[in-house]
């Protein structure tokens, strides 16, 4: 007994983390309705900067560093020093990446809040280096701040600090409980999580609100970190990233409203995560659960937390949410087709050595990147667990040739089955919770798949996993042969492979399936009284992305002939993910170009070789994601309104007279219905607000029945639209040939809503 | 109310066809970019196929002038893996071996370095560069995922070189590698049969959670704890989230005689550990795997603590015979003309690159060498005498290793290091059998 | 387009705190001059994503005037209310409020007293009464507003989504008026009130705008309620002014309203 309550007491340090950055998560939550996957990475920041402080007193810029004081920095003002330095980044973060996405897509504010992680992450790696700090950075550790004093309790040794930092972690919640609860701000703040708009009309800044909370969310993310690092851990690039998800697991479990809970969730987990650490090295601990067991609590957690209580956690009500990413459905003509393949074989063929192997793993990571085209671009499923159903492929393929023998291609079709029960599995929580909390529970179901799959040692031989070569009748077709680096026979059926599905995905998107997909991405309720079957949809979705990565997995592991669980990280999956929504992620071409620039790929060759950039790989994925998310978003943003008001536009068809200026108005207000984010509309009370909120013109008496009439019809109105416009790619033409095919749509439509009235 | 007049059908096929008609022009249009880039990138990669980084790293007189002898450096600069002393320690050796030894015969070295985060995709990455460069060996540079690329070294008949395999499975096989050093399993070994002459028969020892780690603990640190008759215990931590002070709890609460790492990822993770340990007022013996910062870091706690070597470390002066202690005196000063500090990375990686050179010495010819004339003559050296090292006799079947000796040292009280025992700890082959590649 | 008729001189509206019972025996206020309107809208073309839903739309409101903006499902209504407001910038024309133009920030546009009460009231349901009150002013603003609606005391610690129709909207207005604004914008006031309850509400307003001097747009179905307490009145139809005039007038022509309805 007097161990569990040592040990529950030494979970205090982690637990008064994760309530922290929790309670931040929350207090963010209600500002601005984002779910701020960077909070771990904003603390990272600061942990580095107060051990240089306190090393020898260099204070470290994103450019350039100086000298703050000669030799170590005292204590207190290093600690102060490195809990502002995450402020300032948190204030910058909002007004740079936060604050222009307000009214964007769930999708945008979680690739903005992923970059911003990945940014941060790569930021500490790059400028705390030998260089700048004049040390070695490896020897840097967190120098205690807290009084080391220990006493005894009923036989257990409790360290003082560790109640420090409980009482610590409890008084910030207070204080985070108190302003929002009796302070006029504070109030304000909890009235704008409700209606934004309405906020406004009082008067108030929604914006300004949000700044402060960032300020002191930042600041005191960063202080307890500061504080906790020393008996927590050593000082890595990456940890502390790491420590938003049991953080976001508790913030669920406060329902994401109720800071009081998520402070006593953090310290639970916390302590229930030491006691079950010393557990395993009980005995009577059984050796399969000895594995990762800590990291899959969350995991757990999340998903219990969301189907319990996901009806529950409030949707943020925005003055008008952004537009969906237009969805080119491709249009497959075998001339084209065949032609494009014919170059690409050419090139693979003309290349030799490094350059075709970054073209054969770039299409292996162009067949990922469709999964997450198909799963998240169309169907709008926001899933971060696309690498783990790659390497649980991987791992399964490995299993299969070495073990059991299993022939190719049998091999890499029963492998990705595996991934596709998988994918199944994942998406079953989908069916009840969508948008930035699906995220989370992805990225945790992400976390536990490599924890207890990847990392499982009864699932990883000694030798490690190996994969056998492919043959097809006797005839190789391995990776390799002696100084042959990449062989043609592999290169080409690859490329085979590839092709082949790629087609089939195109010809999915273009069919009925594909439609349903829209549909649900568009307003899943409108989509169900259109007869579409939603569950039916998404599970349908998530089999077939996770069979594409499953495939995409086994071919990795064919190329290299063994797998190893570290390329197949959340990291990595948060990257092919941004690389996709950067290139593009509702067209098989943005999967292309996101191929190109995935781990391998020729943009990666091409950074370490021919420009020597290798170390900045991260960075600047993670500045693409945010350049795209904020300043080039898909669904059109500032910079191409601007363009699109530069060039010349078609007026559309309202010269006509008053007649057509309702034909466009209601066309106005059932095309923008219809593409009213199911994310955060859907399950609003007020679905009639949901309409009239982006079509006041459309009339009240639309209400519910003909915006979902409409909703369905303007789905395909929309792609009919984005099809004749030729894509996403030039969004300044299309802005204008939109109008004039939504006009000329618009009789269709004004037609059927005039019925309806 | 009647929207427009005429039947809106008629006019929107119209702008539908003219809109089409602009789609497949826009489209023409993106096919000529992708031709564009396809030839782009195929006249790139004809042209651009040769390395870039060729590094000749020499601070004196170049006195070698025979053709150079292309080795690859697997060199571990960037991300959480970070090894600055083994790059710097790659860079003295080649310099003091072009400069100091003549090269080798008369031909000098010429490194291809390519750096590595402990990525696989690096590693991977570097490997096929090797492979197109021609290189004749590879240096391994403690890499922990240097199983991602090995089976393309071999592959292509290109040995890799090293003093100890970071990565468990680079270091199960003996067939295109060569370790100068013991073998992973050596330093459990030697360390148990430490423990064991000191009177310390409780063992509890903690590891990253990762297979590797579970691999360690469960087929090597009990068995081979059981049969030398020792009680050993693994308690695991998390590499994303660990808890020191809650590990060292963990640790103290098994009781044991002697506690700590056998793997350090960093040296951040052993200071943390034994601060941790200490503070708890633990008395016992504390093993820190192969760090050696905790001295510098936490001095007052660093007496009493021990850690393993393949080789003579800065710092063991006072014990080492007297070729070692010239040779320990060879290596501080190049590796600080080449920048770095007295890191355990950074001699291992100078006596790698020396034993390399030496060891290559001894084939016949070194004109027109090629990788497998290389592992041939590198697999052929029989009680080869090494730099700071025990005498290597490589080529065995099942082992990349040269040998098995290790030495174990215990930091004194004025911060020296004295090896337990006085001299080279040898484990018992017999335990070191039962460990895939570690005899 | 006809004025309204003008009203006897104003004198200054007293923008500090006093209690309402001192101002309902003061005679009528009035701001500096008569000649200078609360809120002027020119040649207004507003819509959604380039589209115009009002077009050319011209109307003016001078203080202590209540204009009723009438007009069909569609018509644009809503459009100009919220282009008055701040929350749609104008693809054309300008809208003056208090003699500066309407910047595109609509909290600029609230703290300059032009406010707005959104058809959907705009209420924090999840928030009690009192601290929906709350945040539109101080104590003092607090008893007044509870002076004039005595209705809302005993519901200060209920939740505002649990109020009935009624009791919301004299909670949206006693709010609106706590930030003393000197120009009114109303959209839809009686939506989902009863008849009984819309005659209750709207003399209140008529007495604000007499005492206060504060100026009304009100968006209103209830044509002929409407019309008792307006002013002048504006009718909308398909985004253009169809009909406008003094209120007296229109009352009397409801042939004239209803082909401004339906259509010429």
């Amino acid at each position: 007994m007097s161990d569990i309550l040592q040990f529950a007491v030494l979970g205090f340090s982690t637990g008064a983390v994760y309530a922290v950055l929790g309670s931040s998560l929350v207090s963010i939550y209600v500002a601005t309705g984002i779910i701020n996957f960077a909070q771990g990475s904003l603390a990272l920041w600061g942990v580095w900067q107060t051990a240089a402080l306190q090393a020898n007193g260099t204070l470290v810029l994103p450019i350039g560093s100086f000298k703050l004081t000669d030799g170590p920095t005292d204590t207190v003002p290093a600690l102060l020093i490195g809990a502002a330095s995450c402020l300032v980044w948190a204030v910058l973060a909002h007004f740079l990446v936060f604050r222009p996405l307000r009214r964007a897509p769930v999708l945008g504010q979680v690739v903005a809040s992923v970059g911003m992680m990945l940014l941060l992450q790569a930021l500490v790696t790059l400028r705390f280096d030998a260089d700048t700090l004049g040390l070695d950075p490896t020897v840097l550790i967190p120098m205690p701040i807290l009084p080391s004093d220990t006493f005894t309790l009923a036989g257990a040794t409790i360290a003082v600090s560790n109640l420090i930092l409980a009482g610590i972690a409890i008084a910030i919640a207070a204080g985070m409980w108190a302003y929002l609860r009796f302070t006029k701000m504070g109030t304000a703040t909890r009235a704008g999580a409700e209606d934004e708009r309405a906020l406004r009309l009082l008067g108030y800044s929604p914006d300004r609100l949000a700044a402060l909370v960032w300020g002191a969310t930042g600041f005191v993310s960063g202080l307890i970190v500061v504080l906790a690092a020393p008996a927590i851990g050593g000082l890595d690039p990456t940890s502390y990233m790491f420590y938003v998800v049991p953080a976001l697991s508790v913030a669920l479990v406060g329902r994401l409203t109720s800071v009081g809970t998520v402070c006593a969730a953090g310290l639970a987990l916390g302590a229930l995560q030491q006691i079950l650490l010393f557990g395993t090295t009980k005995d009577w601990w059984p050796s399969w659960a000895q594995a990762g067991v800590g990291d899959a609590i969350p995991f757990v957690i999340v998903v219990v937390a969301l189907f319990a209580l996901g009806r529950s956690i409030p949707e943020r009500g925005s003055a008008g949410v952004g537009r969906l990413p237009r969805v080119s459905v491709p249009r497959l003509r075998p001339l084209p087709v065949a032609g494009a393949v014919a170059v690409a074989g050419l090139v693979i063929a003309l290349t030799s050595g490094t350059w075709r192997f970054s073209l054969v793993m770039s299409a292996i990571f162009t067949l990922i990147a469709v999964s997450v085209v198909l799963l998240t671009g169309y169907l709008g499923q926001i899933s971060l667990a696309t690498m783990a159903f790659a390497g649980a492929a991987g791992f399964a393929l490995s299993k299969l040739t070495t073990n059991a023998g299993v022939p190719f291609p049998f091999s890499l079709f029963l492998a990705a089955v595996v991934s596709t029960l998988l994918g199944v599995i994942v998406g079953v929580p989908a069916l009840r919770i969508r948008g930035a909390q699906l995220a989370v529970a992805t990225v945790a179901a992400a976390l536990a798949i490599e924890a207890f799959v990847f990392n499982n040692p009864s699932l990883t031989p000694y030798s490690g996993a190996l994969i056998k070569d492919p043959s097809l009748f006797g005839y190789s077709l391995a990776v390799r042969e002696g100084t042959n680096i990449i062989t043609l026979r592999f290169s080409y059926l690859v490329l085979a492979v590839v092709v082949l599905l790629l087609i089939a995905v195109a010809r999915l998107f273009g069919g009925a399936t594909g439609r349903a997909f829209l549909a649900v991405r568009s307003n899943e309720r409108a989509a169900s009284s259109a007869g579409v079957d939603v569950a039916a949809t998404k599970l349908l979705g998530f089999a077939i992305a996770s069979f594409l990565a499953g495939i995409g997995g086994g071919l990795i592991g064919y190329s290299s002939g063994q797998l190893s669980a570290a390329s197949f990280t959340v990291l990595v999956g948060l990257t092919v993910l941004a690389m996709t929504y950067v290139g593009g992620i509702t067209t098989i071409t943005g999967a292309v170009i996101a191929g190109l620039a995935g781990p391998l790929g020729v943009l990666y060759l091409f950074l370490n070789q021919s420009l020597d950039l290798s170390k900045y790989y991260t960075l600047i994925a993670a500045l693409g994601m945010l350049l795209r998310a904020v300043v080039f978003p898909p669904d059109g943003g500032p910079v191409q309104e601007w363009l699109a008001a530069r060039l010349p536009r078609r007026t559309p068809a309202l010269a006509t007279g008053a007649g057509s200026v309702t034909a466009g108005s209601v066309t106005a207000g059932s095309v923008t219905a219809g593409s009213v984010t199911a994310g955060t509309a859907a399950t609003s009370a007020g679905t009639a607000a949901a309409s009239t909120a982006t079509a006041p013109s459309a009339g009240t008496t639309d209400g519910v029945a003909a915006s979902a009439a409409s909703a369905a019809s303007a789905a395909s109105a929309a792609s009919a639209a984005s099809a004749a416009s030729g894509g996403p790619a030039d969004s300044e033409s299309s802005a204008d040939s939109d109008s004039v095919t939504a006009a000329d749509a618009a009789p269709s439509i004004a037609a059927r809503s005039a019925d309806a009235r | 109310m009647g929207p427009g007049a005429g039947s809106p059908r008629h006019t929107s096929w119209h702008r539908e066809a003219g809109h089409f008609m602009r789609l497949i022009a826009r489209k023409r249009s993106r096919v000529a970019v992708g031709l564009a880039l396809g030839l782009v990138l195929t006249v790139t990669a004809a042209c651009g196929g040769d390395s870039k980084d060729s590094d000749e790293a020499s601070t004196g007189q170049n006195t070698a002038t025979g053709t150079p002898i292309k080795v690859g450096f697997f060199s571990p600069e960037g991300g959480v893996n970070t090894l600055p002393g083994a790059v710097a320690g790659m860079k003295a050796g080649v310099s003091y071996v072009n400069t100091e030894l003549g090269g080798v015969d008369g031909h000098p070295l010429e490194v291809v370095s390519c750096p590595v985060d402990g990525t696989p995709e690096k590693t991977i990455s570097c490997a096929n560069k090797f492979v197109q460069d021609k290189v004749v060996a590879a240096f391994d540079g403690f890499n922990y995922s240097s199983s991602a690329g090995v089976d393309i070294l071999v592959d292509a008949k290109i040995p890799l070189v090293g003093q100890i395999a970071f990565d468990q499975i680079t270091g199960s096989k003996a067939d295109g590698r060569v370790f100068f050093g013991a073998p992973q399993a050596s330093f459990l070994v030697g360390a148990l049969q430490g423990f064991k002459a000191q009177g310390m028969t409780a063992v509890t020892m903690t590891l990253v959670d990762t297979p590797s780690g579970h691999n360690t603990v469960d087929n090597q640190l009990k068995p081979l704890a059981t049969a030398l008759g020792l009680k050993a215990e693994g308690v695991y931590f998390s590499a994303t989230n660990p808890n020191f002070s809650a590990l060292a709890s963990t640790i103290v609460s098994t009781k044991p005689d002697v506690a700590g790492l056998v793997a350090s990822p960093n040296e951040s993770v052993c200071t943390q550990l034994v601060k941790n340990l200490r503070s708890l007022g633990y008395k016992g013996g504390v093993f820190l795997a192969a760090c050696t910062g905790f001295i510098d870091a936490a001095p007052k706690d660093a007496p009493g603590a021990m850690m393993y070597a393949p080789g003579w470390l800065p710092g063991s002066e006072k014990y080492a015979p007297a070729e070692a202690g010239k040779q320990l005196e060879t290596a501080a000063k190049e590796i600080k003309q080449a920048g770095g500090s007295k890191d355990f990375f950074a001699y291992g990686q100078f006596a790698t690159v020396v034993d390399f050179a030496t060891g290559l010495a001894t084939t016949p010819s070194a004109d027109g060498l090629t990788g497998e004339a290389v592992l041939t003559t590198l697999k052929g050296l029989k009680d080869f005498p090494t730099f700071l090292g025990s005498p290597a006799t490589c080529g065995k079947p099942t082992s990349p290793n040269c040998t098995t000796q290790m030495l174990l040292f215990s930091v004194q009280d004025d911060l020296t290091l004295k090896p337990v025992g006085d001299t080279w700890i040898v484990p018992s082959p017999q335990i070191l059998s039962a460990i895939p590649g570690a005899s | 387009m006809t004025t309204p008729t003008p009203t006897p001189t104003p004198t200054p509206t007293p923008t500090d705190t006093e209690s309402p019972v001192e101002s309902a025996t003061v005679t009528p206020t009035a701001t500096a001059t008569a000649a200078e309107p609360a809120l002027v809208i020119e040649n207004l073309s507003a819509g959604y994503r380039g589209v115009p839903a009002i077009r050319g739309v011209n109307l003016r409101v001078d203080p202590g005037n209540i204009l009723a903006l009438l007009g069909p499902n569609g018509a644009g209504k809503t459009t100009t209310l919220l282009a008055a407001a701040g929350l749609l910038t104008p693809l054309s024309g300008t809208v003056t409020a208090l003699g500066a133009p309407v910047s595109g920030r609509v909290e600029r546009t609230a703290r300059a007293g032009v406010s707005l009460i959104p058809d959907d009231r705009g209420l924090f349901h999840r928030l009690t009464v009192i601290e929906n009150l709350r945040l539109a002013g101080g104590r003092d603003e607090l008893d007044q507003a509870l002076e004039r609606f005595p209705q809302l005391r005993p519901l200060l610690r209920r939740r505002c989504g649990l109020l009935s129709g009624g009791e919301q909207q004299s909670l949206a207005i006693a709010r609106t008026l706590m930030r003393k604004p000197r120009v009114l914008l109303i959209d839809e006031l009686s939506m989902g009130l009863s008849p009984i309850a819309i005659q209750a509400i709207l003399p209140t307003l008529r007495q604000l705008a007499d005492e206060t001097n504060l100026a009304i747009v009100l968006v209103e179905q209830h044509i002929d309620q409407a019309l008792s307490i307006a002013d002048s009145a504006v009718v909308l139809h398909h985004g253009s002014v169809a009909l406008s005039g003094p209120a007296a007038a229109l009352r009397e022509d409801r042939q004239q309203i209803q082909s401004a309805y339906f259509g010429r």
